[in-house]
């Protein structure tokens, strides 16, 4: 079943997101993916699904870790007021309602393929 | 686009699935941390909070040290322990005292240095020396993947282990090693992490790890900060 009304069209949009952002790796560690599982023309929904599966394993989950890391550290007690990745700063004030809705935007894309997320760890 | 009669039309249309990744990517792109080694290291910095998280919650004490300007500033390239200014954190119990970096080299047994993404060291140990795995108290290899890890990583992080005498065989209490990956291994890459068998030497692995699955990075953490007590 399709995913959207129009999954070939969500495929060469999301593509096109990536690659406009900096985050084509994702894309092509997907294609990777596919190329190893498709012997035919790959299938619109099925890349598209590989698509939201890679974001949301990936990105999807930096902005609620970004926030739990600024939990943590901005502690009054610890007195530090932000953190620097290499020379990139990340206030722990500033980004905090952007980081907010980036999380809400996760979940939206990570609602349609919730089902291939799977929770697994071992070495419990 | 209509549905075939008897069928469940799609839920979801595309253009919220479109605005909802558009927010998420623009967003951290505009913070930087987007392309893979911006988000790699937005991945360590967590893991990096995580453990002084827990460390807290276990009443140890944390004290940052090296801030720049009111600013913690971690590495985003692997260099030796006393190369560059960076901070780190210290944590203290009453029967020890550690420091918690990210990116450092550690030197295993055959000499070769090994890159370990979050780690923690005996307080003061690389400074006059290089850092030898003898000071390593354990640490983190941290994939941030979107596929199934390919099996290369976790044959690597094995090899990384045994260099390092982290496995449970080369050392007293449990493995110092982890790998912790936001993607799930294969089997093949469970099998040779030893999850099949649990006395061989091991790597523990925690597998599509996020904010809200994190059990593993968490037991590993507090397995080991219990020494410090």
């Amino acid at each position: 079943m399709a995913l959207t009304e129009d999954d070939e069209g969500l495929v060469r949009e999301l593509r096109e997101l990536l690659a406009e952002n900096g985050a084509e790796w994702i894309a092509e560690q997907v294609d990777v993916d596919l190329a190893s599982a498709q012997e035919a023309q790959i299938d619109p929904t099925i890349e598209a699904e590989a698509l939201l599966v890679a974001i949301s394993r990936s990105l999807g989950a930096i902005p609620e870790m970004l926030l739990d890391a600024n939990e943590t550290l901005s502690s009054p007690r610890q007195n530090a007021e932000g953190v620097l990745l290499g020379e990139n700063e990340i206030s722990f004030g500033g980004a905090e309602a952007e980081l907010r809705l980036m999380v809400e935007a996760a979940a939206i894309i990570a609602a349609p393929v919730a089902h291939l997320l799977r929770d697994s760890t071992i070495d419990e | 686009m209509s549905s075939p009669r008897g069928t469940t039309p799609p839920a979801i249309k595309k253009r919220d699935l479109v605005a909802a990744a558009n927010r998420l990517l623009g967003g951290l792109a505009s913070l930087r941390v987007a392309a893979k080694a911006g988000a790699d290291d937005a991945f360590e910095y967590w893991l990096w909070a995580r453990t002084l998280s827990i460390a807290r919650g276990m009443g140890l004490t944390v004290h940052f040290r090296e801030l720049q300007g009111g600013r913690i500033r971690l590495r985003t390239s692997p260099s030796s322990v006393t190369s560059g200014t960076y901070s780190h954190a210290e944590i203290s119990g009453s029967m020890n005292r550690i420091e918690l970096h990210t990116g450092v080299y550690v030197e295993g047994g055959s000499g070769a240095p090994h890159e370990v993404d979050v780690v923690a060291i005996d307080k003061g140990a690389g400074r006059s020396n290089p850092l030898g795995h003898a000071s390593l108290q354990w640490g983190f290899e941290a994939k941030l993947y979107s596929a199934t890890l390919p099996l290369s990583i976790p044959r690597a992080v094995l090899g990384t282990a045994y260099d390092l005498k982290t496995l449970p065989a080369y050392v007293r209490g449990p493995a110092r090693l982890a790998l912790v990956s936001s993607a799930p291994l294969s089997v093949t890459g469970r099998t040779l992490l030893a999850y099949k068998r649990p006395s061989y030497p091991r790597v523990p692995a925690a597998e599509s790890v996020r904010v809200g699955n994190c059990q593993t990075v968490d037991a590993f953490v507090r397995q080991h900060m219990s020494r410090l007590k």
